[in-house]
């Protein structure tokens, strides 16, 4: 016979069908990645990330109403949005400062910053520089009161190097220092109203004022080690809130009715990462915001509290500053010119909920391939567990098929006929469903899966019925003077059998062996309506969900020609290399 | 036909005087296949210490059927056999262990196919004899060397002639020190040209006083080496006698109908 392919040419067309293959298994391989990196930018987060156009570090944030709001940060700039982050201007005051922190009363609003930067705006003025002749550091800025289209009785505190605290009461043309008592690097003050107020600092500073600054007194923080702490949160007037450095998280717990009197509280936080500041929408809601670019959310007072999904894949990103409106819209800035938005506290949507369109290709291949995966992996587990029962089983029958022993031939005789000639899947009902009505119980007390074994018991069985009839035909193939030779040489019966006649017959049955394999491959699919999870029944879960079935059943049959398709080269591979001179075919 | 008319008395008398106690003695052997076919009707002989014993016949005379019962890959269904005047019994003595003392060279070779030329010689020696590796692999070099197979010790059956297979399975049969050695037609599937070799082996293994008992057509090698030739028929023994009794003055009318067929 002339065969149309040489040798030759099989072999490449086989090489590339098998690197097609492999290169659909690495892609699935990868799907997962892309899988999270298409929902992150959709539906999981919690806080968006808007364009800012810049990559300066960010460190105030303050808002007007859901609308308005201003980001200050390095090199002067200052970013203003009237559209709730659609787009940020750059309000450029043309100086070479860092500006640290901003806030807001009625119509006046200011910013404070390195080398003495100290800027105000009326709504109807552009910013104006009053910064202060000395090159100190201002950390932090407050304005507890001020009145409408006039900087005239703007009363504000601001908040630096060395235990500086100045203040002015007609909106910053005239400044004084304010006798505080203490010398280190202070990095926030709050006040609530004109005449309470706390500042925060190196070295675990609190001071307070009920005077309007005209006292300071030193409020013992109640820890133990030298921590930065970063931002004060001034709610009410009983309740203030502190957070620091190594994840220092500090209350208030008033004590009488004086608002001076106050103890501190640590609460956990369970983290060591720096906190930069922390906003309180209500006495239980609260956020903390971080480096690790994190954000902790809290709705009991601390009780419990999760960190929020932010749509920031680096990590390394330090947020400085959080500003919410009504509780529910707020911002959060950082370094490398971050900006987040929410509208919802900071809650992720629930997934879930959302029908998920599989006819979007990526979609369903990302949604589909774990599952494939899955079934993939528990149909190898069974067909590798029942080829071993099924080749012991056939080796066993063909024996007692072969040997001289009446009992023997009949009890064989009787296996392969009734295996033979009954439908598989009527034996895996027999197994699964019947047997434990009989009090037989093949899962050994519930330590293996009772599916699992049931399905290698009933392809293992059904598999050595046919593997026991290939074996034996083997048997009988080789020439019964092989048999006399072996006795002939003293051996028994057994040992001729073992060592002259298996090794032959078993070479001359490998391509019906593998045939076989491949069949028991194919038959796994039954063991689906027993209920084990394998590649058919994972499947059929995929179309319950996607409702995709062609495309689904393609999958499917592309995995299970995987396995088959190695299966037989592997056994061609075996064959070739088990060839003996003389035996079998050429 | 009675014995006493078909043996020379004179030549058996010698015969006995010159060996002692036969090595194998088979009395009265019957072979029934079914309840028609007779292969084996009756028949006795014996084959004493070195000597060549070589039955000829026509095909379905019932030779092989002998050989095979001596050492009881047939069943025999009635007589007995003696190896060195111990009746061979399955059910009294260890059958492997008396099949290990008597060799056979089948007509068609039977080596075992996925095993090389050492390796088949070594199996009976491994496992029979339980000799270690080395020692089994000592011994199958020299009774290979003795049939002059040694640049083949690691070839495969399959890639040997039919003379080299034959000469691998005397090795084979050889390797386990037998008493008595079975030849069954050992020459009948080989060309003129291969049969040399094989004949010459055999002819080697002769003249070291080997024990044997031959199955052959070849008359000419019966001629040269045997000690005593019997001539079977129907299943029964026609004639036997020294070969220059039986295969140069044959007097019974059948073998000399049988010799002129084969010898032409």
């Amino acid at each position: 016979m002339q065969n149309p392919l040489s040798k030759h040419d099989i072999r490449i067309y086989r090489i590339i069908l098998i690197i097609a293959l492999s290169m659909v298994f690495i892609s699935a391989f990868y799907a997962n990645e892309s899988f999270n990196f298409v929902n992150a930018q959709n539906s999981q987060v919690g806080w968006d990330l808007q364009n800012s156009s810049t990559n300066e570090t960010l460190r105030g944030v303050i808002s007007k109403n859901l609308n308005t709001s201003w980001v200050v940060g390095d090199n002067g700039l200052i970013l203003k949005t009237e559209n709730k982050g659609a787009t940020w201007i750059n309000e450029n005051i043309s100086k070479e400062v860092n500006l640290y922190s901003i806030d807001f009363f009625n119509d006046s609003l200011m910013a404070v910053g390195s080398k003495g930067a100290i800027f105000r705006k009326n709504l109807s003025t552009d910013w104006e520089d009053i910064s202060n002749s000395n090159d100190n550091l201002y950390r932090s800025i407050s304005i507890p009161f001020a009145n409408n289209a006039t900087f005239n009785g703007t009363i504000a505190f601001i908040a630096g190097e060395k235990g500086e605290i100045w203040k002015t009461i007609d909106g910053g043309s005239n400044w004084t220092l304010l006798t505080t008592g203490t010398t280190v690097n202070l990095y926030d003050i709050d006040f609530i109203n004109s005449t309470h107020g706390l500042a925060v600092g190196e070295k675990s500073t609190i001071i307070g004022t009920t005077n309007g600054g005209i006292t300071w007194e030193i409020r013992d923080p109640e820890i133990e080690t030298e921590e930065i702490l970063r931002s004060v949160f001034y709610y009410s007037a009983r309740k203030a809130y502190i957070v620091g450095d190594n994840g220092v998280f500090l209350t208030s717990v008033a004590q009488g009715n004086t608002a001076a009197s106050w103890d501190w509280i640590v609460m956990l936080t369970n983290t060591n990462i720096q906190f930069n500041a922390i906003f309180a929408s209500s006495q239980s809601r609260m956020w903390i915001v971080g480096s690790n670019a994190t954000v902790l959310y809290s709705t009991d007072a601390w009780g419990t509290h999760s960190e929020q999904i932010l749509d920031i894949k680096d990590s390394s990103v330090i947020l400085f500053d959080i500003s919410m409106e009504k509780g529910t819209h707020g911002w959060v800035v950082g370094s490398k010119g971050i900006i987040l938005n929410t509208d919802d506290r900071g809650i992720a949507p629930t997934v879930g909920i959302k029908v998920a369109d599989y006819s979007d290709f990526n979609l369903f291949f990302d949604y589909v391939t774990p599952l494939l995966m899955d079934g993939f992996v528990g149909m190898l587990k069974i067909i590798f567990f029942s080829m071993i029962l099924g080749f012991v089983l056939g080796i066993t029958i063909a024996l007692s098929k072969t040997v001289d022993n009446f009992i023997l031939n009949l009890i064989g005789t009787i296996y392969t006929d009734i295996i033979r000639n009954t439908p598989l899947l009527v034996q895996l009902f027999i197994i699964y469903f019947g047997l434990p009505e009989l009090n037989i119980d093949v899962s050994f007390d519930g330590r293996i899966e009772r599916e699992f074994m049931s399905a290698i018991l009933g392809l293992g069985i059904n598999s050595g019925a046919y593997q026991a009839e290939i074996i034996r035909s083997g048997i009988q193939a080789i020439p019964s003077g092989q048999m006399e030779a072996g006795r002939s040489v003293g051996l028994t019966y057994f040992q001729t059998m073992r060592l002259v006649i298996l090794p032959q017959a078993l070479r001359l049955t490998i391509p019906p062996l593998g045939n076989e394999m491949v069949n028991l491959t194919l038959n796994s699919a039954l063991v689906s309506v027993i209920g084990y999870f394998e590649l058919t029944r994972a499947g059929r879960l995929i179309i319950a969900t996607t409702f995709m079935n062609f495309e689904t059943w393609g999958f499917v049959l592309l995995y299970y020609f995987v396995i088959t398709y190695s299966l037989t080269n592997l056994l061609r591979w075996i064959e070739r290399k088990s060839k003996i001179p003389g035996l079998g075919a050429d | 036909m009675s014995n006493e008319e078909i043996i020379s008395e004179s030549s058996e008398l010698n015969r006995k005087k010159a060996q002692g106690n036969p090595i194998l003695s088979i009395n009265q052997l019957v072979k029934h296949f079914g309840h028609s076919v007779k292969a084996v009707n009756g028949v006795s002989f014996e084959v004493y210490q070195g000597e060549v014993v070589v039955i000829i016949g026509s095909s379905g005379s019932g030779k092989s059927t002998v050989l095979r019962c001596i050492n009881r890959l047939i069943d025999p269904t009635d007589g007995e056999v003696y190896l060195e005047n111990v009746k061979i019994d399955p059910k009294k003595c260890d059958i492997n262990e008396i099949r290990s003392e008597i060799g056979m060279v089948f007509q068609s070779f039977e080596l075992f196919m996925h095993l090389t030329v050492i390796q088949n010689v070594m199996l009976g020696l491994t496992q029979v004899c339980k000799y270690n590796k080395k020692k089994a692999n000592d011994i199958a070099t020299q009774v290979i060397e003795k049939v002059n197979m040694i640049d083949k010790v690691d070839a495969y059956p399959g890639e040997l002639s039919g003379g080299q297979k034959q000469r691998v399975a005397i090795a084979r049969a050889l390797a386990m020190t037998p008493k008595v050695m079975l030849f069954d037609e050992p020459t009948s599937a080989l060309d003129p040209e291969l049969m040399g070799s094989v004949l010459e082996s055999m002819r080697t293994l002769a003249k070291e006083g080997m024990t044997m008992v031959v199955v052959t057509h070849e008359i000419g090698f019966a001629k040269e080496v045997a000690d005593w030739a019997i001539f079977m028929d129907e299943g029964e023994i026609i004639a036997q006698g020294t070969p220059e009794d039986t295969l140069f003055n044959p007097k019974n009318e059948r073998l000399v109908k049988f010799l002129s067929k084969v010898l032409h």
